[in-house]
C-alpha cells in the first residue's frame, strides 16, 4: 500500500545481523571521525564541522544504517562546535581587548565544558553501538537523524531518456 | 515523531539553561587576580604612585585653595559618610589641570581636576563625578587592571621598592588606560546607589554627562583635549541609566549649601 501524504512512513530499523561489517565500520567511523578532526580544528573548531558535514555527503547513500549513523554524528557535533568557536572568539576578544572575565563568561566555559565531555561520551558509546550494528538514538538528534535516513520518499517517477540530437 | 523531536529539544534547552544559570550564579573559578593583593599592600602601592605622580608629573600639580578644600570636603564627607563599611580610608586631591576629568588611583586615591570643577555647575554634579571614581575603589578596579597589565611579580616587586621605573610606568598606566564597558557599569551602578543614599538626586549625573557632550560632540575634540568623555563611553546610555534610576519612596535630596559659583570664582 503506498504511504498517505498526511502519514509519514519508516523504513523498518535493520537488525543487527543484516548490517555487512563494512557498514558498521562506515558508521562507526562517524563517530571516531569528529575526534580525530577535534586535534586538526583546534584552534577553531569549525575544521570538524567541515569534515562531519563531508563525512556525511560522502557516506550518507551506502545505506539507511550508515546515513541514519553519519547524519547523528554531524547533527550532535553541531551545537557543541558552535558553542566552542564562541568560546573561542569570546576568550579571543578577552585575551586581546578590555572585556573583562564576567559571571556570563564563567557560566558559558562550564556549559561548554559540559557539553563538550557529554558529546565525547556519546560519541564513543554511538561508536561502538554503531560497530556493533546497532541502530542507538541520541536524545533529540537520534530522532530527527531516525526521520529523515529512514523516511520513505516518494519514488521518483519522472525518467529520464536520452534523445538523439534535434534536427533542423 | 516531530512532536517527540520538540520535546526533545525543549528539555536539551532546558537542561543547557540550567547550566548556564548554576554557574551564572555560583560561578567556579579561580580568584580574581586583584584579590592577590591585599588593601594594605594596595594602599601602599597607592601611596607610592600617588607620590612618584605628583613630584614627578608637572602636569599633576597639587591645587592649593581653602575655598575649594572646604567644598570639597562637604561633598566628600557626605558620600563616604553614607558609603558603609569600606576597607578603604580615602585621599581626594584637586590637580591644578584643565582637564575636565576625574581620576582613580589604588589605595583610595582619587584625583579631581581643576577643568571638573569649572565644568561643573553645581556641586551635585561633581559629587556625582565622585561617586562614580568612588565605585571604581570600591570595585578594585584599578588594581584589576594593574594586574592585568603588569602581572602580579611586577607589583610586587614595586612594593618591594627601589624600582622607580617600573613605579612610574604603573602610575601612568593607572592614569591613562580605559576601564572597560562593565566596570564603567558597575562603578555607575555604584555611584547612583551612594548618590541616593547619600540624599543627592541620580539625575545630576545625567545632567553632567548631557553638558558635557553638547559642548564637546565631536570625537576629535575629545580626544584631544577631553579625556573623561574618551574613557567614559556610551554617555547615552549612561545619560538613561541615571534619568531612569528608580528613587525610593519619599526620596528628598539635600543640597549642599555651598556658594558654588564665587568658590568657582575663587579658583
Amino acid at each position: 500500500m503506498p504511504p498517505a501524504m498526511s502519514t509519514p512512513f519508516y523504513h523498518p530499523v535493520p537488525q543487527p545481523e543484516e548490517i555487512p561489517i563494512r557498514e558498521r565500520e562506515d558508521a562507526m567511523g562517524a563517530y571516531l571521525m569528529m575526534f580525530a578532526a577535534i586535534g586538526a580544528g583546534l584552534p577553531l573548531p569549525v575544521i570538524n564541522l567541515i569534515a562531519s558535514i563531508v563525512y556525511y555527503f560522502i557516506n550518507r547513500s551506502h545505506s539507511r544504517f550508515v546515513h541514519f549513523h553519519s547524519l547523528q554524528a554531524m547533527l550532535s557535533q553541531m551545537p557543541t562546535s558552535i558553542m566552542n568557536i564562541i568560546l573561542v572568539f569570546w576568550s579571543v576578544r578577552i585575551f586581546f581587548t578590555d572585556a573583562t572575565v564576567n559571571d556570563y563568561y564563567v557560566g558559558y566555559i562550564w556549559l561548554t565544558v559540559i557539553a563538550n565531555i557529554l558529546y565525547f561520551v556519546y560519541g564513543i558509546i554511538s561508536a561502538v553501538k554503531a560497530r556493533r550494528g546497532r541502530m542507538y538514538y541520541l536524545m533529540f538528534f537520534g530522532k530527527i537523524s531516525y526521520s529523515i535516513a529512514f523516511a520513505v520518499k516518494e519514488e521518483k517517477t519522472r525518467e529520464i531518456k536520452n534523445e538523439p540530437p534535434p534536427i533542423g | 515523531m516531530k512532536k517527540s523531536i520538540l520535546v526533545d529539544l525543549l528539555k536539551l534547552s532546558l537542561l543547557g539553561v540550567a547550566i548556564f544559570a548554576l554557574f551564572y550564579f555560583y560561578p567556579i573559578f579561580p580568584d580574581k587576580p586583584e584579590l592577590d593583593i591585599s588593601i594594605a599592600n594596595e594602599e601602599k602601592l597607592g601611596k607610592l604612585i600617588v607620590e612618584d605622580i605628583l613630584s614627578h608629573d608637572p602636569s599633576f600639580k597639587k591645587l592649593d585653595n581653602p575655598a575649594l578644600d572646604s567644598a570639597l570636603c562637604l561633598i566628600t564627607s557626605r558620600l563616604t559618610d553614607s558609603i558603609g563599611l569600606t576597607d578603604y580610608e580615602f585621599h581626594f586631591r584637586v590637580l591644578d589641570n584643565p582637564a575636565i576629568n576625574a581620576v582613580t588611583l589604588p589605595g583610595g586615591n582619587i584625583f579631581i581636576f581643576k577643568g571638573l570643577i569649572e565644568f561643573s555647575e553645581s556641586p551635585e554634579e561633581v559629587a556625582a563625578v565622585i561617586a562614580h571614581e568612588l565605585g571604581h575603589v570600591q570595585k578594585r578596579h584599578v588594581v584589576h587592571r594593574l594586574v592585568r597589565e603588569f602581572g602580579i611579580s611586577v607589583v610586587l616587586t614595586v612594593l618591594g621598592g627601589g624600582d622607580n621605573v617600573m613605579l612610574s610606568e604603573l602610575g601612568r598606566t593607572a592614569l591613562s588606560t580605559a576601564f572597560d564597558r562593565d566596570e564603567e557599569k558597575d562603578a555607575d551602578r555604584f555611584g547612583l546607589d551612594l548618590l541616593v543614599k547619600s540624599q543627592i538626586s541620580p539625575k545630576a549625573l545625567a545632567v553632567f554627562f548631557r553638558r558635557l557632550s553638547r559642548k564637546y560632540n565631536t570625537m576629535e575634540k575629545v580626544h584631544e583635549n577631553f579625556e573623561f568623555m574618551m574613557t567614559h563611553p556610551h554617555n547615552n546610555s549612561r545619560i538613561k541609566m541615571a534619568m531612569e534610576y528608580p528613587l525610593p519612596a519619599g526620596f528628598q535630596p539635600n543640597a549642599f549649601t555651598i556658594n558654588w559659583e564665587s568658590m568657582k570664582n575663587s579658583l
